[in-house]
């Protein structure tokens, strides 16, 4: 299955539905594919990500009728990784269970979550859940620990993108689907990744006049000076989702708050699983580099292979500091 | 350079405040490049909303294609950008489109925040 970004608005949803429809016609592979499109649903929980569209209970009604009728999944993500503990007072609690039961009432497939708390309200309320990535989950113990709660997914933590024996091992040992994050390219085990999802949960639920974005700019700028740090990044190629196909059940594609013509260009990537070209143009989180770097996707053919069976002792081996040099270069 | 920027960021201002008869506050005009090759003019707008912008929206477009042409900037594409969840305009920009934002841009709303007015 795949998973896509949707911004939130119908507009947006049209375009995207249009864009699989389009796809399942020309690509006799896709017609046996399913499909979900999951959007952000701010409310005063945040979400993990700039949300730019906040639909009421009406307009939400309308678009899941419409994926339904495309047969397509819809979900929803209230993801944020701080709440301010209002969760667990009484008023919370009522307000949370009031809109998870809107939620069910609309029809919405799953919502996605990072709190177990909410995990255990929403599972209360008859929903579906999906365990954010922000739920960090990143080795076996954690992924049963969400096992447990029976949900539908777990989204791995895209730091072990690329750690198949970790993936391996919780793929038999769940019972749950596996969801895993092919376009994010947020840094190698971010030292900065909690506190940039507090500052979005709390900026995107409250409007608090944020002044900058640190944690962003400082990600740029290390990018910048260590170029290597792009390589390492835990990005899957199209042409590499091959290899995760018998790992995991579900490629979500990252980048809901991106314009609708660029999430076109990376659905078409990924669905048709080969791009041509600057792979920087497909990845998610920090766009702001695609137009620093040329990222040449055919210079990554077969990495893979090196990153299935490496053993992350990163300072004995310099295989991505190498293919830095030969695959990346600095546009003119 | 300097002291025309200066005057069009207040002139634009009055313009607003003739055409709407109320406070509007352009606090900033910014004429930039990007590393992707789009030149254009963004302005920092309090006090304006969508529906402003649908009213007079002919001339308004009048206005910013002058005021693009004054610094020979390309209108292929004239937006606002509203405060997420409101109506709200925050940003008017001009664009002169590099090959890759044509193609990301095109629709009315590439993005739930941004509105198109000519595209
Ligand atoms: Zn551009």
């Amino acid at each position: 299955m795949f998973s896509i970004p949707h911004p939130g608005n119908f507009e947006s949803l049209k375009i995207i539905v249009d864009e699989i429809n389009k796809l399942r016609r020309i690509n006799k592979k896709l017609r046996k594919e399913s499909f979900e499109v999951y959007m952000g649903f701010p409310e005063f929980i945040g979400t993990g990500r700039a949300t730019l569209y906040k639909p009421n209970f009406e307009d939400l009604a309308k678009q899941v009728a419409y994926t339904k009728k495309n047969n397509i999944r819809f979900e929803v993500v209230i993801n944020a990784s701080c709440i301010g503990g209002i969760h667990l007072t009484p008023k919370g609690i009522s307000y949370i269970n009031w809109i998870f039961s809107q939620l069910k009432n609309i029809g919405i497939d799953s919502v996605a979550l990072s709190d177990p708390y909410l995990v255990d309200l929403a599972k209360n309320n008859g929903l579906d859940v999906n365990v954010s990535c922000i739920a960090l989950v990143d080795s076996l113990d954690k992924a049963m620990f969400w096992d447990e709660k029976e949900v539908y997914a777990i989204t791995l933590d895209s730091s072990i993108n690329r750690h198949f024996d970790i993936i391996q091992e919780i793929k038999e040992n769940v019972t749950c689907k596996l969801k895993i994050l092919v376009n994010e390219a947020c840094l190698y085990k971010c030292p900065m990744r909690i506190q940039h999802f507090n500052f979005f949960s709390h900026v995107n639920a409250q409007n608090i006049p944020a002044l900058d974005d640190y944690y962003y700019n400082k990600c740029i700028n290390l990018r910048i000076k260590k170029k290597e740090l792009i390589i390492k990044s835990p990005f899957i190629r199209p042409e590499d989702l091959k290899h995760y196909k018998n790992l995991v059940d579900i490629f979500k594609i990252s980048g809901r708050s991106h314009p609708i013509g660029w999430i076109k260009r990376v659905i078409n990537a990924y669905l048709s699983e080969r791009w041509d070209g600057n792979l920087m143009e497909l990845l998610d989180c920090p766009r702001e580099l695609e137009h620093f770097y040329y990222l040449d996707n055919r210079a990554l053919d077969g990495a893979i292979e090196q990153w299935k069976s490496c053993n992350k002792l990163c300072s004995k081996c310099n295989f991505c500091k190498e293919l830095a040099e030969n695959a990346l270069k600095v546009k003119g | 350079m300097k002291n025309k920027i200066l005057n069009d960021r207040e002139e634009i201002e009055k313009f607003f405040i003739k055409l709407l008869g109320r406070e509007i506050f352009i606090s900033e005009m910014d004429v930039f490049a990007s590393k992707c090759s789009c030149v254009g003019i963004m302005l920092t707008v309090r006090g304006l909303f969508i529906d402003d912008v649908e009213i007079f929206k002919e001339k308004i477009l009048n206005k910013l294609e002058d005021l693009a042409k004054s610094y020979n900037i390309g209108d292929d594409w004239i937006f606002i950008r509203v405060l997420p969840g409101s109506d709200d305009v925050i940003n008017i920009g001009v664009r002169e489109l590099c090959d890759i934002c044509r193609e990301e841009y095109k629709f009315k709303k590439p993005r739930p925040d941004l509105i198109s007015l000519k595209i």
